[in-house]
């Protein structure tokens, strides 16, 4: 397994680069991929996968454990996902705050889970049994929101924290997401940040949004279709500033991707925003 | 409300079947509620029809996006993914398609639509690289021989249809589209090549009809009526067998 860096950064490794990764072996900190599109070892995804895992330290991102689920984990999908993380043991392994299939129904999008205890009980078994099957840590990552419940006991990063100290999972923060749900529901994204528990941050994620106006209102849409949005370049400055985190750093991009050179340079000013809070530390001001 | 409850009122909404949940999602002043799960209900439709328009291209490129659109909506709602995993997801379309009245006159269009879901499948087949030592068969008792059954590859996939589908596909392929009586039946081959390419291989309907019988395990004593020895040669040489084996009927 190859570690990665402390505060690198990462893009993540779509089909479309597969060929510019190998021809041009980009200098990146760390490649992720989507576990699932992985799970057939004789699929072309996989054939590249092993050409490339080699080259980069890797993180393992998955959408299908639906940990927030009522049900028990699918065993059938832990064995597939333990297969190919024991086949490349990559540095990080992670899922979603959130639910995606029920009565064996997948609806491949990661649904919103009521932050009460019972769900919080849940979700932490989950993750446990996760945990245990797979010999390793993993991740969970918060999600964008479009509605929220009118049950609840807790907020998010509350939720979040609580997962995190009863499993001894880390922490995947998805700054992007924090926004949109900001947006979203009314909500300070400096409060969120305030609550959660820094020092389980291991992974932050960066991505695109889309707005939309319905009723006539402002709703962002998580899409991954476009570049980091200047107030998330923000938010994540301002993170970094305030914890210190050195925690690594991935550039999201899923929908009408672009070329790699533009995805690496799109990298690059995550780079350069850690680069200039280093020089500030290390320079301090002069006191006359 | 308890968890289980509420996520099985979700996932009933999400396939229209009502909307109880929005009596749980907070009020705001901005956003509606059902407005709200209207997100979530476009946003399941919408990726997992994705995922259908990038394993049925060529169906998806004759039937044109909007109709795509709404027949793969009503699939996925009638048949939604089972497994966690969206890749796996597809299979069944083609049958779908040939129940719809508006495509009775058009029976290529589910006919390819069957094609593309076993050029799929074939494209994530193991390959196996073991080659056919033709002088093992020398090796057998006689009384052996008719007992033998040939194995096929891996990575061969067989396909028949009474539309002329990979006329079609050649095509569709080569943005070639030429008038052509498509009411042809065709007999092909898949194969996977290492380089990720499927060849396709038209054969003879006697060759296919032989190729089927040995991919259900029928004897070289059963084959015999077929036309093997003829054909033997030119399965060989497309390397569409890998071995055999002796068939002992169990006492």
């Amino acid at each position: 397994m190859d570690k990665i860096e402390k505060a690198a950064i990462g893009i993540g490794l779509r089909s479309q680069h597969y060929q510019a990764v190998l021809d041009t072996q980009p200098e990146v900190g760390f490649l992720e991929i989507h576990s699932e599109n992985y799970f057939n070892a004789h699929s072309k995804n996989h054939y590249y996968l092993e050409q490339i895992a080699p080259n980069y330290p890797m993180s393992f991102h998955g959408i299908g454990l639906s940990l927030g689920s009522s049900e028990p984990i699918s065993k059938q999908h832990l064995k597939k996902l333990k297969i190919l993380v024991d086949r490349f043991q990559p540095a990080l392994v992670s899922d979603h705050l959130s639910w995606c299939s029920l009565q064996g129904n997948f609806f491949n999008d990661l649904l919103p889970i009521p932050y009460t205890k019972e769900a919080l009980n849940c979700f932490i078994d989950n993750v446990n049994q996760v945990q245990d099957y797979l010999q390793r840590q993993i991740l969970i990552e918060n999600p964008s929101s479009y509605l929220e419940y009118k049950t609840w006991d807790m907020s998010e990063p509350e939720f979040i924290n609580q997962i995190s100290q009863q499993t001894g999972c880390g922490l995947l923060l998805d700054l992007n997401n924090v926004y949109v749900s900001a947006i979203n529901h009314q909500f300070s994204v400096q409060e969120y940040l305030n609550i959660l528990d820094h020092k389980a941050v291991q992974e932050i994620h960066l991505a695109g949004h889309t707005e939309k106006t319905i009723d006539n209102s402002r709703l962002l849409i998580d899409t991954h279709s476009t570049f980091v949005s200047q107030s998330v370049w923000d938010i994540y400055q301002q993170y970094l500033s305030d914890t210190q985190s050195e925690a690594i750093t991935l550039i999201e991009w899923d929908v009408e991707l672009p070329s790699l050179d533009l995805l690496v340079t799109e990298a690059g000013k995550a780079t350069d925003i850690r680069a200039a809070l280093n020089n500030k530390i290390m320079m301090p001001e002069v006191t006359r | 409300m308890k968890l289980n409850r509420l996520q099985k009122q979700f996932s009933e909404s999400l396939f229209y079947q009502h909307d109880e949940i929005i009596n749980t999602i907070k009020e705001t002043q901005s956003v509606s509620p059902l407005a709200r799960l209207q997100v979530y209900r476009n946003s399941f439709i919408m990726g997992v029809t994705e995922a259908l328009a990038i394993t049925y291209q060529h169906t998806y490129a004759l039937v044109g996006d909007e109709f795509f659109n709404s027949v793969a909506r009503a699939f996925i709602l009638a048949m939604p993914p089972l497994e966690n995993n969206i890749m796996t997801y597809g299979e069944g379309f083609n049958e779908y398609l040939e129940s719809l009245p508006q495509l009775t006159e058009m029976p290529y269009i589910s006919e390819m639509a069957r094609f593309e879901w076993l050029l799929e499948q074939t494209s994530n087949s193991q390959i196996e690289n073991k080659i056919f030592d033709t002088s093992q068969l020398a090796l057998v008792s006689e009384s052996d021989l008719g007992q033998i059954t040939f194995q096929i590859p891996a990575q061969i996939s067989l396909f028949k249809s009474e539309q002329n589908i990979s006329h079609l596909y050649h095509m569709l392929m080569t943005n070639e589209v030429l008038e052509s009586d498509l009411n042809v039946p065709c007999y092909l081959v898949l194969k996977k090549q290492p380089d990720f390419r499927i060849e396709i291989i038209n054969l003879q309907q006697s060759e296919f009809l032989l190729l089927k019988k040995i991919s259900v395990g029928n004897t070289l004593g059963e084959l015999t009526a077929l036309g093997l020895e003829q054909q033997l040669p030119s399965l060989l040489e497309n390397k569409l067998l890998n071995g055999f084996t002796i068939h002992k009927e169990k006492s």
